[in-house]
């Protein structure tokens, strides 16, 4: 008995550790880029800042609605600005319920992970709960990252005036880094550089179109079309 | 300041269903056709990221840092070598 129990806090504390360890590298950069982000909404949305990180918690959207304040666009069109710059995550929410399918978990706690669903988060959570079926794993990884999002914003928003522009301006590249380790990591057969190449091509081709419209139409036909390849193969 | 409060709620209520619906109301088995999309994604994060500056076609710092964060990541394998590698090449190469 006395091992069982012990057995069950190690198993907890792996996982805690696992948590931090993982979502580590997204804390220094959502606080980094939320830095930035409190540093340029000082001015315009005071510590409004502060709420449009804790309630909508999604970077480019973020950074997009405070260029539209700022150049005064309408409330509506924000909104659906807002929305067309989100909509990718349903393609990440949708992989994600597929692997929430052999987890154990709720109605609160699917929604809870839910509302935690970012590309970075995701990034991580997609390849750890392979592994690790556990979405109280999952709830800790976002958390941490929601809790740095929101530190950073109010950090920028009280130390703006401190922190040198060039450090501002280098550090959220971290996150693009992240992307990269992830992206070399994830590449394992001929069907994955193929899927990459095309995403790339087609994210670059589409990249007049607004924020997050070209990834989200390219990871859909890369997606496609790896699909297609590996019918091909077989 | 109403309005804005307005704003940020209507963005928290557009951001979160996209985030939501498929996981509280999908039961498909949609993991094949989605099983390139963490992939898809990393990349086309990626890609435009370091070769697009102002909607052109360009090679600048980030090219630059990108190159060694690529070399980094392939060589370690490691995640905080390669975010060190690619934030202190983008610093240098912009100081």
């Amino acid at each position: 008995m006395q091992s069982l129990v012990q057995g069950q806090t190690m198993q907890g504390m792996r996982k805690i550790r696992m948590c931090f360890s993982d979502a580590f590298p997204i804390i220094v950069g959502y606080f980094s880029i939320s830095v930035a982000f409190g540093v340029l909404a000082q001015k315009y949305l005071g510590m409004y800042a502060v709420m449009m990180s804790a309630l909508v918690f999604a970077g480019a959207s973020q950074f997009v609605a405070l260029q539209m304040l700022i150049h005064k666009s309408s409330a509506l069109l924000i909104v659906l600005t807002t929305f067309l710059v989100n909509l990718r995550h349903v393609l990440m929410s949708s992989y994600m319920s597929a692997l929430y399918s052999r987890i154990n978990a709720g109605r609160i706690k699917r929604a809870l992970v839910s509302f935690g669903i970012t590309d970075e988060t995701f990034a991580i959570a997609s390849k750890r709960l392979k592994e690790l079926p556990d979405a109280n794993y999952n709830l800790g990884l976002n958390f941490l990252c929601y809790v740095s999002w929101i530190t950073g914003t109010a950090v920028g928003l009280l130390f703006g005036n401190v922190i040198p522009l060039n450090v501002v301006d280098a550090l959220p590249f971290a996150l693009t880094a992240l992307f990269i380790t992830l992206l070399v990591l994830s590449v394992e057969n001929r069907v994955d550089v193929a899927v990459a190449a095309i995403a790339a091509i087609v994210s670059i081709l589409l990249g007049f179109l607004p924020v997050g419209w070209n990834v989200m139409i390219a990871a859909l036909v890369a997606c496609a079309l790896g699909g297609v390849f590996e019918r091909w193969k077989s | 300041m109403e309005e804005l409060v307005f704003i940020i709620l209507g963005m928290a209520a557009v951001t979160y269903v996209p985030r939501a619906l498929p996981m509280l109301y999908q039961r498909l088995e949609s993991l094949h056709f989605l099983k390139y999309l963490p992939v898809a994604i990393f990349s086309s994060l990626v890609f435009p990221d370091l070769l697009v500056v102002d909607s052109q076609i360009a090679i600048s710092g980030k090219t630059l840092a990108g190159l060694a964060a690529f070399m980094v990541a392939w060589r370690t394998r490691n995640l905080i070598a390669t975010m060190v590698a690619g934030v202190a090449m983008l610093y240098l190469v912009n100081a």
